[in-house]
């Protein structure tokens, strides 16, 4: 998403719905991500999204999602597998790696370099750290993502409780990640899991963030 | 639409597989404090901090050093950035190399398993998509430890060099280990054994070394060495031995080398080289010890007091004689009577066979180094020329000098030099080197080769004692290693840790039934530590598991259903012996440097996992299989505190990490502690153990056991690029140092202008190697590479590079670049094996090929 | 202010590869490196060991082609290079007589040497001298290493290359080769007695900026130069 005035004027609940299921669909698959597919509130969400912000691009990605998942008669177990498989192939095993998951390989070709310093001190600013749980570096694209909807939810409050500091604070956060950090590689990043994702979720999400960054 | 925030953090709570109840639905972010009042604190851009380490699997040096880290003080991140010297180890003396540098940027390389890895498609091999999903290491560990429990222990192998934790683990469970690491320095390891330390003693058969070597070399304060192909290129990097030889060089040191390559340290460091012809060596050495020995220059007071040299071997059994204790007799000259060696002091050294009565019984014996002269008999240095094309003034003229300088006058001899696991006549070689260093008085002596001494590690089963002896071993181990009585002796009955005989393992898995399990605790090497990739590829195929613990999921990954995600080498602590330099008994420590960045598990962890669900007994401190119980790794602490080297561990990190005991170097008497013989140690010339398994005590010459013919005459050898270490993706998937290779031409075959003239053959041309049908019978694999012409190279020769031809398709910069040399190897069946060869070890340059354009 | 040298004693050189890699971890440049582009690196030869890397000219020709002042001489000797400075218009590339300067197209910037001005400026050794594991390095203060130089070039009969070439340089190699057997560039000699441009950094940035306009081609006056010398 480009740090624009229409950036800042489209709806912070629609942005932070929107990075919220992308960082959910950019974490390893789970059972929720199948529940929200299978039950429809993923694509429904995503559709609400499309709607409110206009990107070209965007539809044509939920409407295959739609297609795929829409009506499937695959089992829950099924498609959590076969989620599974593909995102395993292309971020930790494919020959050679088909998509990395950290944004310091696509701007430095190494783990933790400055980029991960960078982001992880911006994380900090606004109050966060990383949870013990997770042992990955912080520039994991899903992490990204997450705080970006973590600064949404904190722009809504600020319109909420009437701050303008706390909003604008948290939408200076938002131009840094996007401008700074996101903007340079998730389009790379997307374009990659377009291309080498093996299942239509994957593909869908690709063209999906391609359209949104 | 609008979604209000009540519905959206209905939403996510649930989609995020937070409870509901969570106002922060984040995964992998957590709150530090309130949003827009973040401390502002100082926020300089970084500091650094340094964290002692000690380089391990890069050489044998082990040269310690500080790693240095680059600090946030805001998020606390961290990155390690580079190296530091640490002046006080007596080893690297604040050196360190390109490979300890490359360790830095490895911890950070894209391509390390982040996570462990679950096969989904049973059908292995490089045509089946695996089907991997990432599972939890923990759980993984715990479904691979079920599905274990269901095998015999015949059917288990286990492939993985003789740690502590392995050791328990495989004698606990009573399952093979095959060694795929140390067989490269096999050779050295059984013939040190076998003449020198005759394990178990205090420090050897408790030594952590990944190399298996038992001693080093005093490069400093030598006078004379001769390098029966010590000079390889691989050794061009390493700090902790270079630094010490370019004080000898500064101190007059004269240095001979011998080799078909004349590499970058022949250059420098070598007064005279010779280039010879490969497989030779063993003539030459023959012949410098005939040339000693006929003319009596050895150093008559070490081979008398220190070495069997005076012992009788009888003629009728070709045994050491012995009284009824077992201490070896001699001939006393003075009074002309048998007794035994300490009593006696003037034995004789020539002279015999002499018949004298001993406790009644008529013994006819000569004393062993007169069995060694009458072995060398018809070595001459003419022959020897003849043989290696060195000539035979210089041979006999290099053997005076060198007795010369005695006794500061030695050969080294290590890891994958002439002497090591590279013709099938390199452990007579190697014996011989162990003779040269007698002869001289060089052995256990400073200018010579210095043994370790005072300074021991523990192992798990000195903090933890076990409750039982362990369950026998498997009579008839996959890797045929029964074959070989003499090491097979070794290491069941003496040294756990002695290396295994990896070479043939794929043989025996190719060809056996009983494996249905293997399972590598690989060091990043993936099928490269084979002798014969092929068979174990196709033999992996029919395997029920296979399992890897690796850093990288790499070639081997092709076939495996658990690959476990390992921990980078610096993100462990270490405690080192420093047994490359053991002058002074030193240890140095090492701290981790950081946090493995996935979900990584340490070996020792997974060891104890395995062995609390395969053998609870052993894991335990009070033999229950209760998790709570498990033993406590407490070995750094008792080695420091044993040493006085600090309370403990942290303390001993605390005073600096590096402590040394500056003490005299105690010249031939580590001898009389670890020899045979004991309690007056001595080494041997002569080994019973060869003769009782059916070949000779003393080394003889022998050729190759195949020669060329044909077009297959070119003679194959082998180095690395300085900067590359085996097939370690560290390095070879790096591409600073794929550049390094390139440009220095390091990942083309090498053969002299000459014969590539000849062949009609030009610089950069594609070509193929293939190895002689006839001793390549099953599954040849001919290799495909770019052709370099140097000079460097003997004629007749071509020059491999070892550690590249990746399948691992999944390396970025590994995959698809250079060739494989082990596809050349010819296939090693222990049954002919042992024809040639006592241990059984290596032969990896022992072959033929021909070259084609492509 | 003191001005310094490096010696090479190619002689012990093993071609290791620890100072190129040393050089990329000290100043951060992975990125060109793995395209090939390094600031010193060493090649392994038939007749020997060859280092590529800036011979630290006393009156480096770079520094005088540069149109923007993005090099200029240090008060060590060494040359420092201003990446913000530099338009990427490779005239140093061009200008160099020993063909060291590198273009990266990637960053349109130059990949060269500048003798670790932040560690020597601390009193500290060239990262590629402290790492050196035979010691093949030596750094010391110009006069002193010129005189080690000579005196080993006697005493072993070594052969020396920097010492003259291209009116003495700061990085002076001892070797037992001629230097052109390693492919080393006979570059113009020019006579010792001539000052050494030990200009100190301000003044040299003036003189770089003020001779913008009177850019000259390097090229063309080394030609007369030389042409000069063979005319009797």
């Amino acid at each position: 998403m480009i740090f624009s005035d229409q950036y800042v004027q489209s709806s912070p609940e629609i942005r932070e719905m929107m990075y919220t299921r992308v960082a959910q669909a950019l974490n390893y698959p789970d059972q929720d991500l199948v529940a929200g597919l299978l039950d429809y509130s993923f694509i429904q969400n995503l559709l609400a999204i499309v709607e409110e912000i206009e990107r070209p691009g965007t539809k044509e990605a939920v409407q295959d999602l739609q297609q795929e998942y829409g009506n499937t008669t695959k089992s829950p177990e099924d498609l959590l597998l076969a989620l599974e498989k593909d995102y395993t192939w292309m971020c930790f095993a494919s020959k050679p790696r088909q998509v990395y998951l950290f944004e310091s390989v696509y701007r430095e070709g190494k783990l933790l370099q400055e980029s991960t310093f960078e982001i992880a001190r911006l994380y900090y600013e606004a109050g966060l750290q990383m949870d013990e749980g997770f042992d990955m570096p912080p520039d994991h694209i899903a992490t990204e993502f997450e705080f970006l909807a973590y600064l949404c939810f904190r722009e809504i409050e600020g319109i909420n409780e009437d701050d303008e500091e706390k909003k604008m604070y948290a939408q200076t956060l938002q131009h840094q990640v996007l401008e700074e950090h996101l903007g340079p590689f998730a389009s790379r990043f997307a374009r990659a899991l377009e291309h080498n994702a093996g299942t239509s979720f994957y593909k869908a999400m690709g063209r999906f963030i391609q359209a949104i960054v | 639409m609008k979604i209000s925030r009540r519905n959206f953090i209905k939403t996510t709570a649930g989609t995020a597989g937070l409870a509901a109840a969570s106002v922060f639905p984040f995964r992998h972010l957590k709150f530090a404090h309130a949003f827009g009042d973040h401390p502002q604190e100082e926020r300089p851009y970084r500091i650094t901090k340094k964290i002692p380490q000690v380089c391990a699997r890069a050489c044998e040096a082990n040269c310690a050093y500080n790693v240095v880290v680059g600090v946030d003080p805001v998020t606390g991140l961290e990155r390690a950035i580079t190296l530091e010297g640490r002046k006080k180890d007596p080893v690297s003396r604040g050196k360190y190399c390109i490979k300890g540098m490359g360790f830095v940027d490895s911890m950070y390389d894209p391509d390390r398993l982040m996570v462990t890895l679950r096969r989904t498609n049973p059908q292995k091999g490089t045509d089946h998509d695996p089907g991997w999903v990432v599972m939890d290491t923990k759980k993984a560990a715990d479904e691979f430890v079920d599905r274990l429990k269901k095998y015999k222990r015949e059917e288990i192998l286990m492939c993985s060099p003789g740690d502590p934790y392995t050791n328990r683990l495989c004698q606990s469970t009573g399952i093979t280990r095959a060694d795929q690491r140390t067989e490269c320095f096999g050779t050295h390891y059984y013939i040190n054994c076998l003449t020198v330390t005759n394990p178990p003693n205090p420090y050897y058969s408790s030594t952590y070394t990944p190399s298996h070597h038992i001693c080093g070399y005093d490069y400093s304060d030598s006078k004379y060495e001769l390098w029966f192909g010590f000079d390889s290129l691989t050794k061009a990097s390493k700090a902790g031995i270079l630094n010490h030889i370019v004080e000898g060089r500064r101190k007059g040191t004269k240095r001979v080398m011998l080799n078909p390559v004349r590499s970058t340290l022949a250059d420098c460091y070598a007064d005279e080289f010779y280039s010879v012809k490969p497989g030779t060596d063993l003539a030459i050495a023959l012949a410098m010890i005939k040339t000693i020995t006929e003319e009596g220059i050895y150093n008559r007071q070490f081979m008398s007091e220190y070495t069997d040299a005076p012992a009788l071997i009888d003629e009728k059994t070709h045994l050491h004689a012995t009284d009824n204790t077992g201490k070896w007799l001699g001939y006393c000259t003075q009074d002309r009577k048998i007794k035994p060696l300490d009593e006696c002091k003037t034995p004789a050294l020539e002279g015999g066979p002499y018949t004298v009565e001993f406790k009644g019984k008529k013994i006819t014996a000569s004393p062993a180094l007169k069995k060694l002269w009458e072995a060398t008999a018809g070595c001459t240095a003419e022959a020897a020329e003849k043989l290696s094309g060195m000539p035979a003034t210089a041979i006999r003229r290099i053997a005076r000098e060198y007795c010369a300088a005695a006794p500061r006058a030695f050969c080294p001899a290590l890891k994958r030099d002439a002497a090591g696991p590279n013709y099938a006549n390199s452990w007579k070689l190697r014996h011989c080197i162990n003779i040269l260093n007698m002869l001289s008085g060089g052995m256990d002596h400073e200018g010579g080769v210095l043994l370790l001494h005072d300074v021991t590690l523990p192992w798990l089963d000195d903090i933890a004692p076990i409750p039982r002896p362990y369950p026998p071993q498997p009579q008839k181990p996959v890797d045929g290693r029964n074959e070989f009585p003499v090491t097979w002796n070794i290491y069941k009955n003496r040294d756990y840790s002695a290396p295994g005989h990896y070479g043939m393992a794929g043989f025996g898995l190719y060809h056996g039934t009983t494996t249905k399990v293997v399972f590598f605790r690989n060091p990043h090497r993936g099928l490269y530590s084979f002798i014969q990739p092929q068979m174990v590829e196709k033999s992996l195929e029919k395997m029920e598991i296979v399992a890897d613990w690796n850093l990288y999921l790499d070639d081997l990954g092709y076939w495996c259903d658990y690959v476990f995600a390992a921990g980078h080498q610096f993100e462990s602590a270490k405690l080192d012996l420093r047994l490359y330099y053991p002058k002074w008994p030193c240890l140095a420590g090492g701290l981790p440097v950081q946090k493995s960045p996935g979900d990584q598990i340490g070996w020792g962890t997974l060891a104890k996992k395995i062995g609390l669900g395969l053998a609870p007994e052993y894991w335990t401190t009070d033999g229950s299989s209760n998790p709570k119980h498990l033993i406590k790794d407490t070995r750094a602490d008792m080695a420091v505190q044993k040493a006085h080297a600090g309370k403990d561990f942290k303390d001993f990190i605390n005073k600096g990490g590096v402590w040394v005991d500056k003490k005299p170097y105690e010249n031939w008497q580590h001898i009389r502690k670890i020899g045979w013989n004991k309690p007056n140690g001595r080494l041997r010339i002569y080994v019973d153990e060869f003769v009782q398994a059916g070949y000779k005590g003393v080394p003889q010459w022998s050729p190759r056991w195949y020669g060329t013919e044909g077009e297959y005459r070119f003679s194959t050898l082998n180095t690395r690029a300085p900067w590359l270490m085996h097939a370690d993706p560290n390095f070879v998937n790096s591409a600073i140092m794929k550049q390094l290779t390139t440009r220095n031409h390091m990942d083309c075959v090498w053969i002299n202008p000459d014969d590539a003239r000849e062949l009609s053959l030009t610089e950069g041309e594609q070509v193929v190697l293939e190895t002689n049908p006839k001793y390549m019978k099953e599954l040849p694999r001919p290799v495909r590479a770019r052709l370099h012409l140097s000079k460097r190279v003997r004629k007749e020769c071509i020059l491999l590079f070892h550690g590249l031809g990746h399948r691992a398709k999944n390396l970025r910069h590994a995959r698809d670049w250079g060739y494989r040399d082990g596809d050349l190897i010819p296939q090693k069946d222990p049954k002919m094996v042992k024809k040639y060869d006592a241990l059984g070890m290596g032969w990896v340059l022992d072959n033929h090929v021909r070259i084609r354009k492509v | 202010m003191k001005n310094y040298a490096i010696l090479l004693d190619a002689t012990i050189c093993t071609g290791c590869n620890s100072c190129t890699y040393k050089c990329i971890q000290e100043n951060r440049f992975h990125a060109q490196a793995s395209q090939g582009l390094f600031r010193t690196v060493v090649e392994i030869k038939d007749e020997g060991i060859r280092h590529y890397r800036c011979m630290i000219c006393k009156d480096p020709a770079c520094v005088e082609a540069c149109p923007e002042g993005a090099l200029t001489q240090s008060e060590y000797g060494s040359v420092l290079y201003d990446a913000n400075a530099c338009v990427g218009c490779e005239a140093c590339v061009d200008a160099c007589p020993f063909g060291v300067p590198q273009y990266d197209p990637m960053t349109q910037k130059i990949v060269r040497c500048n003798m670790c001005a932040h560690r020597v400026k601390d009193g500290g050794l060239p990262a590629c001298v402290e790492v050196c594991p035979s010691d093949a390095l030596c750094f010391g203060e110009y006069n002193a290493i010129v005189a080690l130089a000579k005196k080993r070039t006697i005493e072993e009969h070594l052969n020396l290359y920097g010492l003259t070439e291209a009116g003495g340089c700061r990085f002076i190699t001892l070797m037992k080769q001629a230097p052109a057997d390693l492919g080393y560039p006979n570059v113009v000699q020019r006579a010792q007695n001539k000052p050494a441009m030990d200009v100190t950094l301000p003044g040299m940035a003036a003189l770089a900026i003020g001779g913008f306009k009177t850019f000259s081609n390097r090229r063309a006056r080394l030609e007369t130069e030389e042409k000069e010398k063979s005319t009797p």
